[in-house]
């Protein structure tokens, strides 16, 4: 996307009043070109505008009023502080993503805290923070809800550090607020007192998700906070609300357009079960459902009224829906594009998927009961395909199986060629084809190989290396590839290095490939964000020279009790113009 | 309001200006910094350098070793961290409950309703031994509430962790309490089958 063409009257030959200076060999005025900027929103059209020229890198860095940043130990506070002066929303991601599956120890970083303090001297009027995977500490909340007068939005996604006392700051500080959006949280028994702390008049929330925390909650200040709150537009409470407390919220906000339900299970009388019902109908505008924790079969149908509009249904926490009450239900959800559900609804469930949602976009199958070993519940290649068949548009997939073939996949994506994320997960490590017991190779080449249009990868299965040369050949557009238990030399590894010019993401556990492979990729880190391996074959030695190669790479090691002392168990690659981190714990070197 | 530019973190006192919590986390006590690490300002960045040469620091007893986060699944064998790559967040493995997960409840308080009665009571599992014990108390319990005919009896039912209404005695106690959620007394009478249908729902 190129910024908006300049406008004739702005030219300096037209102009008789150009304000600001103008450079001998530029077209236009800096103040014009500043207008224009103040359009282009997305920060990757903003760096490649930066790179143009000196004066479009300064109009770029006094317009840009939202920071992305991608790893947060890519940059330092202070280097972001000279270069930007007017930031009014950041947005910071931090740990490598295995850490969701806690692959990281704790404290290992991430911490917010030292970007709050800078952002508290330089960017008073900041308006919007967005976390993923960081730390942010009471201290952090209370600094954050004290510093900033115009404060409006705080998202934290599988964020972790805080207790209720920083949220209490928050609800307590923040006049303006607009935004309360907590998800995943990985804090455990954070309490729900601060909910109550919102001062009398404070009505200004759009935004209230605290679905992942567990504190109970007082009910009548909720109920008073959704009352006065008139613009709320997306509420998500956690399980300790009842569905008759839920009641009476709906009866608050029809207008909701998201909805996360508390807990679903509740012996409900007749009236009940219809005053329910009713508030269900009510809400027309529902777009999007999550939730239902514990639901079974008898109160499902309460929200059929609510279905119609429904985009986006999230029944991943449902994990006692069953397949013939989860196909009643989809039959009211006509407009479904995006979809999560959980294994129980087994590959019947699946069928049902594939007949009742033809605009179907996405899907998300978790499993219910993931170290159970020998469950042979859930679902298998045969719900993935009945899905594949009755939705054409599905190009987003994330599917956890126990057992699945090769040529389920090749009809698959021929089914739907346009894949954009195929995130397959088989979930014994290195299973083949459980139909003629060969590796699933041709499985995900059939994959880069019929769906161009292929983002991300996540592979699973028995895997040797020529699914890697598939990978590195076909997969041009790859930015995230997700690999496990897989490939069978160093050769895998480096066709991905080799190939894959846009790769950005990489993360690898448990393959065998060595310092060689690591090192064949030493001149794509610095454009990549990030590579993850652990448990492979890299030693410190290989590590080292990876550091000694490339000043502008951070190599870090996570040290492991009682590891050997050569092995490099847990390595951590990232681009960095900060330099080492400063805040590294005792057991991450930087090499 | 005297703010430092220092990448330190939170426990450097000169920042805290009261912010006093209880949030005494272990990793704050216990790290230990080798340098100031103050930053002169935003235009001065003069920090200065660790270096960390590896495993002699470990040795020196500044590092210690790594530690994580508890999984929350109490079930199942695993034979590798982290694997399979599904979120283990509380949010996820609280409302699942099977017969191949042993979940550890912090308490063995229950809701117990009887029929026509409006409000319920609570008792905690813990203090009785046997169903006679449990069912005595709860006779005992309500009839403060109701007036309880003698010779009136009443059938058990509880709510199972699955989430189905079971008729109370097939399981030995212990079973009973480990899978027992909420407990409600029904009058027996002419239409107990009818009723019992009934009250599934």
């Amino acid at each position: 996307m190129d910024p908006e063409p300049k406008k004739p009257e702005d030219s300096p030959s037209n102009s008789g009043n150009s304000h600001g200076p103008v450079h001998p060999q530029s077209p236009f005025p800096d103040e014009a070109l500043e207008k224009v900027l103040s359009f282009v929103d997305s920060h990757k059209d903003r760096s490649s505008i930066s790179l143009v020229r000196k004066d479009w890198y300064n109009a770029e860095r006094w317009t840009r009023s939202k920071l992305f940043i991608g790893n947060c130990y890519a940059v330092s506070p202070e280097i972001v502080a000279k270069r930007f002066r007017r930031i009014k929303s950041v947005t910071l991601k931090g740990k490598p993503r295995f850490s969701d599956f806690n692959m990281l120890p704790l404290d290992w970083g991430a911490d917010v805290y030292p970007w709050l303090v800078m952002f508290a001297k330089v960017y008073p009027f900041l308006e919007e923070l967005r976390l993923k995977r960081m730390t942010i500490t009471d201290e952090g909340l209370e600094l954050l809800a004290k510093s900033f007068p115009c404060f409006k939005a705080l998202s934290l996604s599988s964020c972790d550090g805080f207790t209720e006392n920083g949220l209490k700051a928050i609800a307590s500080h923040c006049r303006n607020l607009t935004e309360v959006n907590i998800q995943d949280s990985i804090t455990e028994d954070v309490g729900g007192g601060w909910l109550s702390c919102f001062p009398e008049n404070f009505s200004s929330l759009e935004i209230l998700n605290f679905s992942s925390l567990n504190g109970d909650v007082n009910f009548d200040d909720l109920e008073r906070l959704v009352s006065r709150c008139k613009l709320l537009r997306v509420l998500k409470v956690n399980e300790s609300i009842t569905l008759d407390e839920l009641q009476r919220l709906l009866v608050h906000a029809p207008r909701l357009t998201e909805l996360g339900t508390g807990s679903f299970l509740q012996e409900l009388t007749p009236r009940q079960y219809e005053e329910i019902e009713t508030a269900f109908c009510n809400c027309r505008n529902l777009q999007v459902l999550s939730g239902l924790w514990e639901a079974t079969s008898v109160y499902l149908p309460l929200l059929y009224g609510a279905c119609a509009s429904l985009t986006f249904l999230n029944l991943s926490v449902a994990t006692t829906l069953q397949s013939g009450e989860f196909a009643k239900f989809l039959a009211h959800c006509p407009n479904l594009r995006c979809l999560w559900v959980s294994d129980t609804v087994e590959d019947k469930g699946l069928e049902a998927v594939g007949l009742s949602c033809p605009l179907l976009e996405e899907l998300r199958v978790y499993p219910a009961d993931p170290y159970d070993r020998d469950h042979l519940d859930g679902v298998t290649e045969l719900g993935f395909l009945a899905v594949s068949r009755g939705c054409p548009k599905l190009h987003y997939v994330l599917y956890f199986c126990r057992r699945m073939t090769n040529a389920a996949v090749v009809t698959i994506v021929q089914n739907c060629p346009n894949f954009t994320h195929f995130r397959l997960c088989i979930m014994t490590p290195s299973q083949p084809d459980y139909l003629t017991n060969e590796p699933m190779d041709e499985a995900f080449g059939a994959v880069v190989k019929t769906c161009p249009k292929i983002k991300r990868l996540s592979v699973s299965g028995l895997l040797t290396d020529r699914t890697f040369e598939y990978i590195g050949k076909y997969a041009k557009d790859l930015e995230t590839l997700s690999v496990a238990f897989a490939g069978s030399s160093d050769w895998g590894m480096q066709c991905i290095m080799e190939g894959c010019p846009k790769l950005r993401k990489l993360e690898i556990r448990d393959c065998p490939f060595g310092d060689a492979a690591l090192l064949s990729g030493r001149e794509k880190y610095e454009m990549m964000r990030s590579l993850w391996m652990s448990a492979c074959s890299v030693t410190m030695k290989g590590c080292r020279l990876l550091a000694r190669e490339s000043p502008r790479l951070n190599v870090e090691v996570i040290r492991e009790e009682g590891g050997n002392e050569a092995q490099a168990l847990k390595v951590y690659v990232y681009r960095s113009v900060a330099g080492p981190r400063q805040d590294a714990p005792p057991f991450v070197l930087t090499l | 309001m005297e703010l430092e530019l220092g990448l330190a973190l939170p426990n450097h006192s000169a920042n805290n200006n009261g912010f006093e919590t209880e949030n005494h986390k272990e990793y704050r006590q216990k790290r230990v910094f080798l340098e100031d690490h103050s930053a002169t300002g935003v235009e001065g960045t003069t920090l200065s350098l660790l270096s960390w040469s590896g495993v002699a620091e470990m040795e020196d007893g500044v590092g210690r070793p790594p530690k994580y986060r508890k999984p929350h699944d109490d079930g199942g064998p695993r034979r590798f961290e982290g694997w399979p790559p599904t979120d283990s967040s509380p949010r996820r493995r609280r409302s699942h409950l099977t017969a191949t997960e042993q979940v550890v409840r912090k308490s063995m308080h229950v809701k117990v309703k009887m029929e026509g009665v409006a409000i319920g009571r609570k008792v905690d599992l813990r203090d009785f031994d046997s169903y006679h014990d449990l069912t005595s108390t709860l006779m005992d319990m309500f009839a403060k509430y109701s007036k309880i005919e003698s010779g009136e009896e009443y059938t058990l039912l509880y709510l199972d962790k699955e989430g189905d209404w079971m008729l109370v005695g097939d399981l030995d106690w212990e079973e009973f309490v480990e899978s027992v959620r909420r407990v409600k007394m029904l009058k027996n009478d002419n239409k107990m089958g009818f009723r019992l249908l009934l009250s599934k729902n």
